[in-house]
């Protein structure tokens, strides 16, 4: 049968599911849909292709009948969120059915005894942070960067959340999620796996499989609902930012922040190029920047404690302190809309984490800006401040995020390009996974892996553990649906 | 059963490369040129679901300001088109994802595409809302400007794609000067039976009535009111009754730049013969497009709009609203003299000079207001309403302002008031909810 017909006959099929207003197979619906945040798009990704079909399910039942009807045909199936991933976590490779979950966006249940809430996966967070504020709750990481970033999507891709050096990963704060496996079974993770539990926990009931959906990419199954823990609100906070003039000395401070897990928040802003724009004030020879975010529910006066603890620390290692605006400009700019300007014209993040900020392989320090960046990509940061903006601006900014665990920065690479040079665009899409490969390379654990990491992450895992990967989801995904070609898994 | 696995042997990425993409370049001359701002929309959804950093003062814990992303906030679906619809493809940042798709080729323009660039009703709120000025420290995508060089492009390229309300309003304003395609002698008709006088040389402001308050049975009752307010102040003034031609403001917002060009010598000829020094529209549209389109090295008169006319002859004692209108109003921003031009107190001082008027503000208002969905041409042609009936911006609308306590619904356009006062009764509001132009709730009180 002819593809556009194929199309045509499962577009029908589908409209039988989830309703005629509530699936498409329009060009321009499968283009517009791919404009999520990732630098990863046609044409200057390689990997990357609109999908076939479009469509917008309302419940699990249907995401469920969607998969086995999927499965009749073997068109893969790619579900997305917010799409707000950098590194194309959610787009097609093969084209096929993209699974558009923003309309199972609904609170289920909020439970103030447990400190569980339970939302359907297409929630935003931004929804969810609101809905929680009300009640003076917060989730614990407060989801990504920007306003369209959805629950399901952050847990599926294995998303660092905003406050994560006190929370931890998306997934480290989930207790429980509904899933619809890849042959259509639904299935429920943690202690509601037992069908006569009503609440959620997450490492009971045997073995811990709610970790297996976690980053997978929606290529083991469709994250339809999550359990999440959730916190009281803090009532007082307080922020500062440190400069120091030893890059060295700078990161010790930082892991002793870590130490203390006092700060909701550390974002490390290396050198000057970075620096300079927002941070005016901060001495010329800073090489790096260091705001902090300290937060108390129960007393003020803990906060103001926590504060002399960190300034101490700051001045053990020669720190000099730059009052709260210079951290309040970091954070404003990163919480608030750091991520619409990720994917200026297509740029490109590069992440790793890193058990020290060396590479294990070779020792040797990674924030250096590689050189081959420095040609294409030679305007510092600062420029973009003072002439139109950023819109024919090449350019970079780097960037550590201190996670929960001492021994592990993020570290993040901003590149931006004009997007209507395609050959640029290309060719910084190429370097970006050369730089995300050598770090894999080098030691590094890749996070945000998406497609557009995927390879790098891939040849340098084990052969059995690849073989494990690959067992699992063959075993799952005998026909290969689910998000086919994520961790270039093939069969 | 499908034997063959589909995936295999349809969409790859080699399809789809840079070599491929650049075979199309000049294909789209008009939007070629504004390329640069297209590509640069970082697709963060901003417009599609805008935040607002909402009660503030009011959290009970902190100061909301220092910490605003951890606070209590407002989110509201920004686009009408993709409330209604709920689909990408009719939100600004899939539009944006459109363009590109055209510019490199992989997508034709096509009758739904033009039907889908018609059904924007130029509100304005994404370009209002786009993050793209704070991130990037440059301006926001100009939206709005994109979606007219799209209507342009399909004008100019393969106008057999319009459909066909767009044609006939097109064609109608070209022959007859109204998009409905009603006499030109008809055009005064609504000032019969008034004291409101045709406009002569020497009179203080020509009074320009618009389309719609010429034409439409429901806004001519605005245009008598605010004529009859003037009269109450005294103002010299007078209208152009049957020698009054469209315009073009809106034929401009289509993207229908040559039909705009000749409309707009023809008003500014009319103008100058007749010695026009100052003109006050009814319509935001006609002041938007006299305003900003208008050519400024030809253009020999100034503009303003009704309720910056009214306020200032309320201050200076010319208009004195005594009589009191007992009852809680809320007003709806216009998007064309709010966003468009910033004209928000305006119209909300004139409420405010009235005794007995309370008021209310609803939800979305001033910067994030919410359209009626008469813009780019839809107050005439609905496109927007063939969409979804539930959820049609004017219906929409009526809901929030129910919502507000008001029981009058105040607009200061024409067409927010044709679409506005059908949306009432189709809501079955009627009774419990009233919309009325500014005009005619000011006049009551003189």
């Amino acid at each position: 049968m002819p593809e556009v017909a194929i199309i045509k006959e499962i577009t029908v099929k589908l409209a039988e599911i989830v309703g005629p207003n509530r699936v498409t197979d329009d060009d321009a619906a499968c283009w517009a849909i791919m404009g999520g945040l990732s630098a990863e798009h046609p044409p200057i990704s390689k990997l990357i292709v609109p999908p076939d079909i479009v469509i917008r399910p309302q419940s699990t039942e249907q995401v469920s009948q969607i998969v086995k009807l999927a499965n009749v045909y073997k068109i893969p199936i790619v579900p997305a969120g917010g799409k707000g991933h950098p590194t194309a976590g959610a787009l097609p490779t093969q084209g096929g059915i993209l699974l558009d979950m923003l309309d199972m966006n609904r609170i289920v249940d909020i439970d103030e005894d447990s400190m569980i809430v339970t939302v359907e996966a297409g929630c935003f967070w931004e929804s969810l942070r609101s809905t929680l504020a009300e009640r003076g709750l917060r989730p614990g990481g407060l989801g990504p960067h920007g306003p369209v970033g959805a629950v399901g999507g952050g847990v599926a891709t294995g998303t660092l959340p905003v406050d994560f050096t006190k929370y931890g990963f998306v997934s480290q704060e989930v207790e429980g999620l509904e899933v619809v496996l890849p042959l259509g079974d639904v299935i429920w993770t943690g202690s509601r796996a037992n069908v006569h539990c009503n609440f959620a926990i997450r490492n009971v009931n045997g073995p811990d499989l709610t970790g297996v959906f976690c980053g997978s990419h929606g290529a083991l199954g469709v994250i339809t609902k999550v359990c999440l823990r959730i916190y009281p609100m803090p009532k007082w906070t307080l922020r500062e930012a440190y400069a120091f003039n030893d890059y060295e000395k700078g990161l010790r401070a930082v892991r002793e922040f870590q130490l203390t897990h006092y700060t909701s928040d550390t974002v490390c802003l290396v050198g000057q190029h970075t620096i300079a724009p927002f941070a005016p004030s901060a001495p010329p020879d800073t090489e790096i920047m260091v705001p902090i975010l300290l937060e108390d529910g129960f007393d003020e006066r803990l906060l103001k404690i926590k504060k002399e603890v960190c300034d101490k620390i700051a001045q053990k290692y020669g720190g000099k302190t730059l009052g709260s605006d210079a951290a309040w400009f970091v954070y404003d700019y990163f919480k608030q809309c750091h991520l619409p300007a990720d994917s200026l014209g297509g740029p490109m993040e590069i992440t790793g984490l890193k058990p020290t900020v060396y590479a294990a392989k070779d020792g040797k320090r990674l924030l250096e800006i590689p050189k081959t960046l420095e040609s294409n990509f030679v305007l510092p940061f600062k420029n973009s401040t003072e002439s139109e903006g950023m819109r024919e601006w090449r350019g970079w900014f780097r960037a550590l995020f201190a996670s929960p665990h001492p021994n592990c920065l993020d570290d993040v690479l901003f590149m931006y390009f004009d997007g209507t040079d395609l050959d640029l665009g290309e060719e910084m899409l190429e370097e970006a996974h050369r730089i995300g490969d050598s770090e894999q390379d080098r030691g590094y654990a890749g996070y945000w892996i998406g497609h557009g990491k995927s390879e790098g992450m891939v040849k340098n895992w084990s052969q059995e553990y690849s073989g494990f990967v690959k067992l699992l989801k063959q075993t799952m995904d005998p026909n290969n649906i689910m998000n086919p070609g994520m961790f270039r898994i093939h069969y | 059963m499908v034997e063959q696995r589909y995936y295999e042997r349809v969409k790859k990425p080699e399809d789809y490369s840079v070599a491929k993409a650049k075979q199309a370049e000049g294909k789209h001359p008009q939007l070629d040129k504004l390329k640069k701002e297209f590509y640069h929309c970082s697709r963060c959804g901003s417009c599609r679901d805008v935040v607002i950093t909402a009660k503030l003062g009011e959290w009970p814990f902190f100061d909301p300001k220092l910490v605003p992303w951890l606070g209590p906030r407002e989110r509201y679906e920004a686009c009408p088109n993709y409330v209604q619809m709920r689909w990408d493809h009719f939100a600004p940042r899939g539009r944006m994802q459109i363009l590109k798709a055209l510019v490199e080729g992989w997508i034709d323009l096509s009758s739904a595409l033009a039907e889908n660039v018609y059904t924007c009703v130029d509100c304005g709120i994404c370009e209002t809302v786009c993050k793209a000025s704070e991130a990037t420290f440059g301006d926001p995508i100009p939206i709005t400007t994109i979606m007219r060089a799209w209507r342009e492009e399909i004008i100019e390229t393969n106008p057999a794609l319009l459909p066909p309300e767009i044609r006939d309003f097109l064609d109608n304003t070209h022959t007859y000067s109204n998009p409905w395609g009603k006499a030109k002698a008809e055009r005064g008709e609504w000032a019969d039976g008034t004291n409101i006088p045709k406009y002569k040389s020497g009179d203080e402001y020509l009074y320009y009535v618009g389309c719609e308050g010429s034409y439409d049975t429901r806004a001519q009752k605005a245009a008598r009111a605010l004529g009859e307010c003037f009269l109450n102040a005294g103002i010299s003034f007078g209208i152009l009754g049957a020698d009054e031609s469209c315009d073009g403001g809106t034929v401009y917002r289509m993207g229908e730049t040559g039909l705009f060009e000749l409309l707009a010598e023809e008003n500014m000829g009319k103008f100058k013969k007749l010695g026009v020094k100052r003109v006050v529209t009814l319509s935001p549209h006609s002041y938007d497009g006299f305003k900003n389109y208008y050519p400024v090295e030809k253009k020999e008169f100034e503009v303003i709009s009704h309720p910056q006319l009214l306020v200032e002859l309320i201050e200076k004692g010319e208009l004195k609203p005594t009589k009191a209108v007992k009852a809680r109003v809320t007003y709806s921003d216009s998007c064309f003299l709010g966003r468009y031009n910033k004209i928000y107190e305006e119209p909300r001082n004139v409420l405010r000079a009235i005794p007995g008027v309370e008021l209310v503000e609803m939800k979305r208002n001033k910067e994030i207001s919410y359209c009626c969905g008469g813009g780019a041409g839809n107050f005439a042609t609905g496109i927007v309403d063939r969409i979804d009936g539930v959820n049609r911006p004017d219906r929409f609308r009526v809901r929030e302002a129910r919502d507000s306590g008001a029981s009058i619904l105040v607009v200061s356009c024409p067409g927010c008031l044709m679409r506005l006062s059908d949306a009432v009764k189709v809501e079955g509001l009627e009774g419990e909810l009233e919309v009325r132009e500014i005009s005619e709730i000011l006049r009551d009180s003189l």
